[in-house]
């Protein structure tokens, strides 16, 4: 991309520069490497980004979006502060959803905004009166298995002006039907209802965990990215979870490419029920994380926007330009954050919003410093959001998009990662693609490698942690925790009883029965049909079936368990 | 214990929480150190203890990432001494509520391992016995 001139010119510089090396550190070198194993130099220069086509990286808004999916990116539309939240009760998680909202929390066009998460008895299908959900019941999230529950959660919300993000992971389609009858009580059609379900029944390939097993969770995967197409046009079907990838110990090159093998995956199912790509993924959209090696992250997402418009056009044949535009959600990382000198994890979520920032996320949760503690108090979370807010409002850096564009290393290393990307995909399609390396426990042996390594270089102080391995001296002072309360699981486990008292057993019973009935003809080569799962869902939901008792039959059909 | 044999270790966290990235690291250093360990997910409380007794174990890890360790840990200590196995120690590693520390201590639990402990930390626990 630079003229013959300039790269001669270049060369004869570098020349001097090497001159002016060895003359003060003789015959040192100074090896550095990337969070993901990428050798560096000490300095890039013009050189190392002649192969980079111009048009890749010229404007934003233009294909293949390496610099921005918008023409204008925050001066118009800022970053939308998302920070994941619930926890205990329904009604204490709406305490905090007021809460962050009246703080400044907003989503995109000012509409309100909840991320919000479900409880881990939840997110295995459990209701909280479940034997096998003890200890299980307000952590992680908030508890929910009844309209009842949805209803101190959302009540008096306007739910066609509301944006709300359902994690329910694993239930992803049992969460959606509970909203929709939620919502069909309250007045409003699916087609008014705006927000994100996760459809992230494949995750279990990263993280070792009980899940749906492969096949019948892309059944359910396309059920639910089906009926959304075809009735929801302002829903968001299916969030790729990057982030897990990283969490689980995974680098950025192994977070983008086995995302995009995820996405391929569904893609290719959703193909088969007769939909066009450009139909259903301008309504996919990113969860990416945000670790500690500032640059290497930046060029992770400009890299995962790069990749993202190449696959899905060359491909998938996507021509409508949304298909090809990756909207990204970051979380900062979680794993970074240390119980000790806890405090230290201000500076760090701060720097990973920045670098969310320079990156080009579209919405940001940043980790409030107390979350190698316990879920956060309601002055971290607040804390949390005013990073965001500085960064926001005081910075100035919302006035250029994509401040990064241009430089040498940063342009260097986005276009490196897409090459490696690619080549880990094909690695993965030829391994027998996603769900054949889920099957066989590639991507958890492959993340396991990673993570130990991490770990190991940890320990041995060859990786620093601030407070841990290194300036750990002196005793950090305490900070507040925040506690569950201990009776949210007893309170919960009687409403849910109380609830199924109350209602028309029989009717349930049989809604239950239909939904049984649907899910093994989906199971056994119908799931191809129209609303087969989603509308027996959204009956048995409506007829007052728990939480549990629609997973249940789900788990039963489906297979539930570990895949490898 | 016999001292020539190698310890035993359990190391088990729920089948349903996807935060096992501490749990697996250490359960690859516990081998390196020369012990046996079995790593097993359980669904219900009562599990560990049938899975201590079957593997015969001389000491139990459970991690907690986003889940209460009082909902769980002090009923393993009790099913443990109600067949006879009081002998097997239980840690509890993860996310450990300060607040709950003495009373999972007093209820039986023999060590606890909060964020950031080193796995060297629990050899050394494991080893003096």
């Amino acid at each position: 991309m630079f003229t013959r001139k300039l790269l001669e010119q270049d060369e004869a510089l570098r020349q001097a520069w090497q001159r002016e090396f060895s003359k003060v550190y003789g015959q040192n070198t100074f090896p550095a490497a990337s969070d993901s194993g990428l050798s560096l130099k000490p300095v890039y220069t013009p050189a190392d980004m002649q192969d980079v086509p111009y048009g890749d990286v010229a404007v934003p808004g233009v294909y293949p979006y390496t610099r921005g999916i918008y023409p204008l990116h925050y001066q118009y539309q800022p970053w939308v502060n998302q920070p994941v939240h619930g926890f205990g009760l329904p009604e204490q998680t709406r305490q905090r959803m007021d809460l962050l909202a009246r703080e400044g929390m907003t989503g995109y066009g000012g509409v309100r905004a909840y991320n919000l998460t479900f409880d881990t008895a939840c997110k295995a299908g459990l209701d909280p009166d479940d034997p096998a959900a003890q200890g299980l019941v307000g952590y992680g999230g908030t508890s929910l298995s009844t309209l009842d529950d949805m209803d101190r959660l959302f009540n008096n919300l306007p739910l066609d002006r509301t944006s709300v993000v359902l994690n329910v992971s694993n239930m992803s389609i049992v969460g959606l039907a509970m909203y929709l009858a939620y919502a069909e009580k309250c007045g409003v059609a699916p087609d008014k209802l705006r927000g994100n379900t996760m459809n992230w029944l494949y995750y279990a390939a990263f993280s070792d965990f009980d899940s749906f097993l492969p096949q019948g969770a892309f059944e359910m995967c396309t059920e639910l990215v089906k009926y959304c197409t075809h009735h929801m046009p302002r829903w968001n079907t299916t969030n790729l979870f990057g982030y897990i990838v990283e969490e689980t110990g995974g680098n950025a090159v192994q977070e983008v490419a086995f995302i995009l093998a995820a996405s391929s995956a569904l893609t290719r199912c959703c193909q088969e029920v007769g939909l066009h790509p450009d139909q259903f993924l301008p309504r996919f959209s990113f969860q990416m994380g945000q670790g500690n090696d500032l640059l290497e992250q930046v060029a992770k997402l400009r890299a995962l926007r790069q990749a993202w418009a190449r696959l899905n056009r060359e491909r998938f044949g996507c021509q409508d330009p949304r298909s090809l535009q990756a909207r990204i959600h970051v979380h900062t990382a979680g794993s970074s954050l240390t119980a000790q000198q806890p405090l230290n994890n201000v500076v760090r979520a701060a720097l990973q919003t920045l670098g969310a920032v320079l990156g080009g996320a579209n919405s940001i949760h940043t980790c409030a410093y107390d979350e190698a503690l316990s879920l956060p108090t309601e002055e971290a979370a607040t804390l949390a959001l005013r990073t965001q807010q500085v960064i926001q409002h005081e910075t100035n850096i919302p006035a250029v998009a994509d401040p990064l564009g241009g430089s040498y290393y940063v342009e260097w290393l986005t276009q490196r990662l897409v090459r490696e990307v690619f080549t880990l995909l094909d690695r993965i399609e030829g391994l027998g693609g996603f769900q054949g390396c889920w099957e066989s426990g590639w991507f958890r042996h492959e993340l396991e490698r990673t993570a130990y390594e991490t770990r190991h270089r940890t320990e041995k102080g060859e990786r620093v942690v601030v407070g841990v391995n290194r300036h750990a001296s002196g005793e950090a002072p305490p900070v507040p925790r925040f506690h569950t309360d201990a009776d949210v699981e007893g309170i919960a486990a009687e409403r849910v009883c109380r609830w199924r008292q109350s209602r028309d057993s029989g009717r349930a019973q049989r809604a239950l029965e239909q939904l049984r009935a649907a899910a093994e003809h989906s199971h056994s080569g119908g799931w191809k049909g129209q609303d087969l799962l989603m509308v027996p869902l959204v009956e048995a939901a409506r007829s007052g079936a728990t939480l549990g008792e629609m997973a249940s039959v789900l788990k039963q059909t489906f297979g539930w368990g570990c895949a490898y | 214990m016999a001292g020539s044999q190698p310890l035993r270790v359990l190391l088990t966290r729920a089948q349903v929480d996807p935060h096992d990235r501490g749990l697996r690291y250490l359960a690859t250093r516990l081998r390196e150190a020369g012990m046996e360990v079995i790593y097993g997910r359980y669904s219900r409380p009562e599990e560990i203890a049938a899975m201590a007794l079957q593997e015969d174990v001389d000491a139990i890890g459970i991690g907690f990432y986003c889940i209460d360790p009082m909902r769980v840990a002090p009923e393993v200590v009790g099913t443990l001494r109600e067949r006879g196995l009081g002998q097997v120690r239980v840690l509890v590693g993860g996310i450990i509520p300060e607040d709950e520390r003495q009373a999972l201590l007093a209820a039986g639990v023999a060590a606890l391992f909060p964020p950031g402990t080193s796995a060297e930390d629990v050899i050394a626990c494991l080893k003096t016995a």
